[in-house]
């Protein structure tokens, strides 16, 4: 039990990390353009 | 040997120039090169049925209305055309890097939009776009606010409030089935998986049931109940009781029924939100149509250039060749052809004489002319024709989905039913805790998870089929709707003709190697159909002059060849013909007639059959001619036709005809298609036809119309089983959970199974 209390807590804090970093892509429409990021890493850059 | 080249820069044949088809092409490859990214020209993938990349002047487009401004730095929005595939994503963006003062400039290459950040101080809009104008590509600014930009806001809310939806659920499970697995728990222990279950579950539930407490509000507000006002009782209910039952350690705590609830529903609402059809807004569309700048002629005979919206009416305007006319008017000086395609659907030149009316959009292709203005801006044809798609557009989403027609009957029996539980044992017991909590387990039992999958699990597996059999639907009621027409109305030209001219006549492989030779010089459209029927070798002529309005003449082997009308061809008896048609000359001999007629679409006369055989009606729909529509129809096996239709007139007559299914192509079949029950286009027809309509068919073949159908009638019946499903576990959890017996177990494993069972059904649509 005493083990419990404080090892949930961390594995939902684990989870939510991760629920923020969906919303945080989303919100910054890191998944509006499919199409875009799949051709872009074949453009050439000039260096 | 050919001696016509492809222009290096938009690919169109070079006619009287070497490597390249005119000034602005020119220019535009010297740019490319001089910025040293020719690179662009191995790269790219040419679009066939793309508008070619043909420098226009917009010199009058006027960017500052849409412009942005937080104090240094201004943001712009445009939609670009002519954009092919990733090179020109490339070009167009390491162009505008090279430019001074630029901060950001970025294409999204899904919608084919452009958005560009730059320092006030250092430079503006006109600058920047300047080059990309240049190079070919068509800028048509636009507002986000307006531009679908609310749709996109309400799917990502969505997405967000399901990513929650699901991180809760999937947690609250955890804990719940160390609860239920009857592990031997402490009492204690037990209560702070309880307390932890309800620290999650209950933001959650005020978060992401946000959209059906909204919609259930929404719709009590107009005395009607729909889908979301059981779910909302019952969430709420479930949740409140849930925390109760933590506070006090009385019973069960069913938050996990609640969220995974929730999680459910939220799937099936956002594929179908995803579904939805987005609209571009028309009038952003049509800008894309019109000129931004025209010709006045003053009152002392001079020549200026003025923006669009800023002539009048009575004003003279001087439309060039192969310049766009900017309003409606009427002619008063000049002879012409003109393609008016965005209001009869034909392609082939309309000719024009002095007093004819003529149309903003349609462009001007042989003389010049002078146009006096009747009608500018939202007055004239092309705006009425907007006007009638808007307001179609907005009447038809009065339609009351199948899923809201069954929550009408269930949410009443449901809500009695708990009712009835709640006094029953109430009665019984003399206990109002424990009646509360069987008849809150009445409202969980009931809730309905798999009804409400029914119709978006369905119509997800109809869409995927239907995709791969290269149908889009747009819009998932259409699917719905589709089932119920009585009548079928086609376009014609475009629709069920392809558009491609093929020749009538039988001229041997001599003289069609030499009028192909000829016509290969000129864009006509007749010289293109006839180019594209001889499949030979060119013959190289010479002294090639096409005159316009009259024809297309050369020199071979010392005489005189030439394709054009009666009189330029020395034509002594003229034949009388309904056809698009043109005469052939050779020499001294007898001028030969070209009769030119549309080749049908594949399969049109037997989806026609296969309609007429389950006694659905067709008609056509046309703006050409009676002789030409006539034909067409009887080729086709349709009976009743309507000739020289206006855009309006087509409107009109499908308004009155109720449960209609138009199938078009053109600009002008657009209010049609808004106003019809349900409206199918085709995806090379025009850009608004495609926003106007349901269904969008990929596949060139008219069976996919009759397919569509049979696809709507399956989505139906497969419907009518999930409900049938769904309601057979509700009859069996029903009178179990009004006797008591549900625990948090049950209800979780009866809501899963109904779904999975709905899922099941609705997955065989898409297997076959």
């Amino acid at each position: 039990m005493n083990v419990l209390i404080y090892l949930i807590p961390i594995a939902l804090f684990m989870g939510l990390l991760g629920l923020i970093a969906f919303i945080w892509a989303l919100k910054t429409g890191q998944f509006d353009d499919a199409e875009g990021s799949a051709n872009r890493i074949l453009f050439d850059d000039e260096d | 040997m050919t001696s016509a080249t492809a222009c290096k820069h938009c690919n169109e044949p070079c006619i009287d120039r070497v490597d390249f088809c005119c000034n602005g092409c020119e220019g535009a490859y010297h740019v490319v090169k001089g910025l040293g990214l020719d690179k662009y020209y191995k790269n790219r993938v040419i679009d066939e049925n793309m508008r070619p990349l043909i420098p226009s002047d917009n010199s009058a487009l006027n960017f500052d209305d849409f412009t942005i401004i937080n104090d240094s730095t201004s943001t712009l929005y445009l939609m670009v055309d002519g954009v092919h595939c990733a090179a020109c994503i490339w070009l167009i963006e390491t162009v505008l890097a090279k430019e001074t003062g630029i901060i950001e400039g970025r294409m999204n290459m899904s919608t084919r939009r452009l958005t560009i950040k730059w320092d006030n101080s250092k430079t503006d809009a006109t600058t920047l776009l300047k080059q990309i104008n240049q190079l070919g590509y068509r800028l048509m600014p636009y507002d986000p606010e307006t531009l679908e930009n609310k749709d996109k806001e309400a799917e990502k809310s969505l997405l967000i409030a399901l990513a929650v939806a699901g991180f809760a659920s999937m947690n609250i499970m955890l804990l719940s089935v160390a609860i239920w697995s009857g592990a031997d728990l402490q009492p204690h222990t037990r209560n702070f998986f309880e307390w932890l279950s309800a620290l999650i579950g209950l933001p959650t539930l005020i978060y992401a049931g946000r959209p059906f407490y909204t919609s259930a509000f929404e719709s009590l507000k107009h005395k009607r109940v729909n889908m979301d006002v059981p779910i909302s009782l019952a969430v709420i209910t479930t949740g409140a009781l849930s925390l109760f039952e933590t506070i006090t350690r009385y019973g069960d705590t069913y938050f996990d029924s609640a969220i995974m609830l929730l999680f459910f529903l939220l799937i099936g609402r956002y594929l179908d939100m995803r579904t939805r059809g987005k609209a571009r807004g028309i009038a952003e569309q049509l800008g894309t149509l019109q000129v931004a700048s025209a010709t006045l002629i003053t009152n002392n005979n001079r020549h200026k250039t003025v923006a669009t919206k800023d002539l009048k009416v009575g004003d003279i305007i001087l439309v060039s060749r192969g310049e766009s006319i900017a309003a409606d008017g009427v002619i008063v000086q000049g002879d012409s052809h003109i393609d008016s395609s965005m209001m009869t659907g034909e392609s082939l030149p309309l000719s024009v004489h002095l007093n004819d009316t003529v149309h903003a959009g349609c462009l001007n292709i042989d003389n010049p002319i002078q146009v006096k203005i009747t009608a500018t801006g939202n007055e004239t044809a092309l705006a009425e024709i907007a006007n009638l798609v808007e307001q179609a557009t907005n009447s038809k989403s009065t339609y009351t989905r199948i899923a809201d027609r069954a929550a009408q009957l269930y949410a009443p029996i449901v809500h009695t039913l708990a009712a009835a539980t709640l006094s029953f044992w109430w009665w019984h017991t003399g206990n109002f805790h424990d009646a509360l909590l069987v008849a809150v387990s009445v409202l969980i039992i009931t809730c309905p998870c798999a009804i409400a999958l029914a119709v978006p699990a369905v119509q997800v597996a109809v869409n995927s089929k239907l995709l791969r059999m290269g149908i889009i639907i747009k819009n998932s009621d259409a699917l719905e709707k589709l089932k119920n027409i009585k009548h079928v109305f086609f376009d014609k030209t475009g629709t069920l003709t392809l558009g491609q001219l093929s020749l009538k006549a039988n001229l041997n492989n001599h003289d069609l190697q030499i009028a192909a030779s000829l016509a290969q010089n000129s864009k006509h459209p007749l010289s293109v159909a006839l180019t594209k029927i001889f499949n030979g070798a060119f013959l190289s002529l010479k002294n090639i002059k096409e005159i316009a309005g009259k024809g297309i003449e050369a020199e071979y082997n010392g005489s005189r060849i030439a394709l054009g009308n009666t009189a330029f061809c020395g034509v002594t008896k003229s034949k009388k013909t309904h056809s698009a048609h043109t005469w052939f000359i050779c020499g001294n001999n007898t001028p030969t007639l070209l009769e030119f007629e549309d080749t049908l679409r594949p399969q049109s006369k037997s989806t026609v059959s296969k309609f007429d055989a389950v006694a659905i009606k067709s008609s056509v729909l046309s703006g050409d001619q009676n002789e030409s529509v006539q034909v067409v129809s009887s080729a086709c096996g349709i009976h009743s036709y309507y000739a020289q239709q206006t855009p309006k007139d087509k409107h009109d007559i499908i308004i009155n005809e109720g449960l209609a299914l138009m199938v078009g192509d053109g600009i002008n079949d657009a209010p049609s298609l808004a106003a019809a029950h349900v409206g199918i286009t085709f995806s090379n027809a025009s850009d608004i036809a495609r926003t106007s309509a349901d269904i969008i068919i990929q596949n060139q073949t008219l069976n996919s119309v009759w397919q569509v159908y049979q696809a709507a009638k399956q989505a139906h019946n497969a419907i009518i089983i999930n409900f049938a499903i769904a309601l057979a576990y509700n009859s069996v959890a029903i009178p179990l959970a009004m006797m008591g017996k549900i625990t948090p177990l049950w209800a979780a494993v009866f809501m899963s199974t109904s779904s999975l069972t709905v899922m099941l059904n609705s997955l065989r649509l898409a297997k076959k």
